[in-house]
């Protein structure tokens, strides 16, 4: 069944094309990663998907409110004047009509989910490392009950060890809450051991897109491949 | 072991560098007592602010003696008669044969001498009213004017910065073009027009409350604008996009997200601007279109001191310009102190 589809989309910024004729669709389960290098339109194209982007041309069908987005930046995508509870409580707008002690129930569920406990509701984001902040951050996106969740360099801003541990607990509740995942990235280590699909983008456009091992074991694109060769040589090096 | 908790770290060493700066402390507690005093105008001050005496016309100020042939007694002041010299001056003689006791908590007022005897602490005016009074009471139109119309020109700037820099298009050019307007004209003429559009029957509340409206009226501009600045930087945030992605609307956005960000910087811009309100509250009235006589704001006051010879022969009428000043400078130290305070934690904030 098909949740997000994307058909022929553009996006210019004056006379730069960010996004050129991108077009894929997504099924309910699916484990997309995007990658690319910085500036090649990854971001644009997440947040077109959002609706925080007008499209130029093209058409981009998913429901109303079914995708939601973890940020890069954990330190900037949480507001620094409010405590978790009232950030959490945010992400139940469309569900005001909840009570409060619904919607508490609700938080202090999403708050075992990520693995959080109900402790840091009085706490601000200052007060946590950027793991932690981004726990916040996915089990804020999570109460909107989301069938996607973009991923936009998602763990980027962590060290290695943090890393992995927020990429467990993704796949943890990819299972949890039937999600379905596009993981936006540069980092072609990472999409290895957790994304299905790969899609290649160069200059706004999707150059390749198949199956991951295929993609990185034999890639038809030389962008792929000069990608691909550039990890490896910091690899093993 | 907290004892007291802040947002966030920054608000914390926004208010320790604050209270760090001693001149802008004893600047913070001038204030408090000026405002402290204007409250209690009616229960310091010997006089009500109309209580007039013609006989004693720019009376000097009255001194309060503590003994008696080098004896200690009871406070009290002696009584004057009016005179007139040679060139037909009036002079206060003192009269040694009369004697008023300083009375306490009498009429509800804090001090007082009985009748006939008057209290000149710093002196009467053209009517024989007490000065001393008469400032305090003047204190509560001019500090409260300009606090309230920075009150209306803040959350009009505010309001219309925030709308303006969050939607940006059409609405922002709308918006702010309006603002050029009000900032290309000086703000000392606009005043004027204003108050030449106000009808002339107003009671003295009425007066009051167009100053207040009008000193609102040429101010909000610039704030708008800074506002609108910061607001562009801001709805690029992450934490905007975030909310906007889980259908908050926008005004919930831009008063929970966006304004409460742009407090702190705005707050010491505010003392700045109740600083400026308050002088031109006193300019209006100077030149007599702002409070009327016979209520006092000390703008009025200080126009009696806009002849040289009162001036001349009973100097304390200009003792209104020194609170003014003082005022004035409380505000802007504390105001500069702020700034300096919160500014960076701002700077801090954008570029992070």
């Amino acid at each position: 069944m098909s949740v997000l589809q994307v058909h022929n989309a553009v996006k210019n910024f004056g006379s730069l094309r960010a996004v050129d004729h991108v077009s894929f669709s997504l099924d309910q389960g699916d484990n997309l990663a995007i990658i690319g290098e910085s500036g090649c339109g990854k971001t644009t194209l997440a947040k077109m998907m959002m609706g925080l982007v007008k499209i130029d041309k093209g058409l981009i069908k998913a429901e109303s409110f079914s995708v939601q987005m973890v940020f890069q930046d954990p330190y900037s995508s949480l507001d620094p004047l409010w405590n978790v509870r009232e950030i959490l409580k945010e992400a139940l707008w469309r569900n005001r009509s909840l009570s409060a002690g619904q919607a508490q129930e609700k938080m202090e569920q999403m708050l075992s989910a990520v693995g959080l406990s109900m402790g840091v509701l009085q706490r601000f984001p200052h007060e946590f490392s950027g793991g932690e902040r981004q726990r916040i951050a996915i089990a804020r996106a999570l109460l909107c009950s989301p069938k996607i969740l973009i991923l936009d360099e998602a763990t980027s801003a962590l060290d290695t060890l943090v890393q992995k541990q927020i990429m467990d607990l993704l796949k943890k509740l990819k299972q949890e809450f039937n999600l379905t995942y596009i993981f936006i990235s540069h980092n072609l280590r990472l999409v290895r051991n957790f994304s299905d699909k790969i899609a290649v983008m160069y200059q706004g456009k999707i150059v390749e897109e198949g199956q991951a091992k295929k993609v990185l074991q034999s890639p038809s694109h030389p962008y792929t491949r000069q990608l691909l060769q550039a990890s490896f040589y910091i690899n093993f090096k | 072991m907290k004892k007291r908790t802040y947002p966030n770290s920054r608000t914390r060493t926004g208010v320790d560098s604050f209270r760090s700066n001693r001149l802008a402390m004893l600047c913070l507690w001038g204030l408090v007592i000026f405002y402290g005093l204007a409250i209690c105008a009616d229960f310091i001050s010997p006089y009500s602010y109309k209580d007039e005496d013609r006989n004693f016309s720019y009376c000097p100020p009255t001194t309060i003696e503590f003994g008696d042939h080098g004896k200690p007694v009871y406070p009290f002041v002696y009584g004057r008669t009016l005179t007139f010299d040679t060139m037909h001056r009036r002079v206060y003689v003192i009269d040694k044969t009369k004697k008023y006791l300083l009375r306490f908590l009498k009429n509800g007022r804090l001090f007082g001498v009985d009748v006939p005897g008057r209290l000149y602490l710093w002196g009467a005016d053209a009517r024989g009213r007490d000065l001393f009074s008469r400032i305090w009471y003047g204190a509560r139109i001019s500090l409260s004017i300009g606090l309230l119309g920075v009150a209306i020109s803040f959350m009009l700037g505010l309001l219309i910065g925030g709308i303006s820099g969050y939607f940006g298009g059409w609405v922002d050019g709308v918006l702010m073009r309006i603002c050029e307007m009000f900032m290309m004209i000086p703000g000392f003429y606009l005043m004027l027009a204003l108050r030449a559009a106000v009808p002339e029957n107003f009671n003295s509340v009425q007066v009051y409350l167009s100053v207040v409206v009008i000193l609102a009226f040429i101010g909000w501009a610039s704030l708008a604008r800074i506002i609108r600045g910061m607001t562009l930087s801001l709805r690029e945030r992450d934490f905007v996009l975030a909310a906007k992605t889980m259908g908050v609307p926008d005004i919930v956005i831009i008063f929970k997200h966006i304004l409460p960000q742009t407090i702190s910087y705005s707050m010491a811009t505010l003392m700045l601007t109740v600083s400026s309100y308050i002088l031109a509250e006193a300019g209006l009235s100077v030149v007599g279109l702002g409070i009327q006589d016979p209520v006092p704001s000390w703008g009025n006051l200080l126009s009696e001191a806009m002849e040289i010879v009162p001036v001349i022969f009973a100097p304390w009428i200009l003792l209104p310009g020194l609170f003014i000043f003082i005022a004035v400078m409380c505000f802007n130290v504390v105001g500069d102190a702020l700034r300096d305070a919160f500014d960076p934690m701002f700077r801090n904030d954008a570029a992070g």
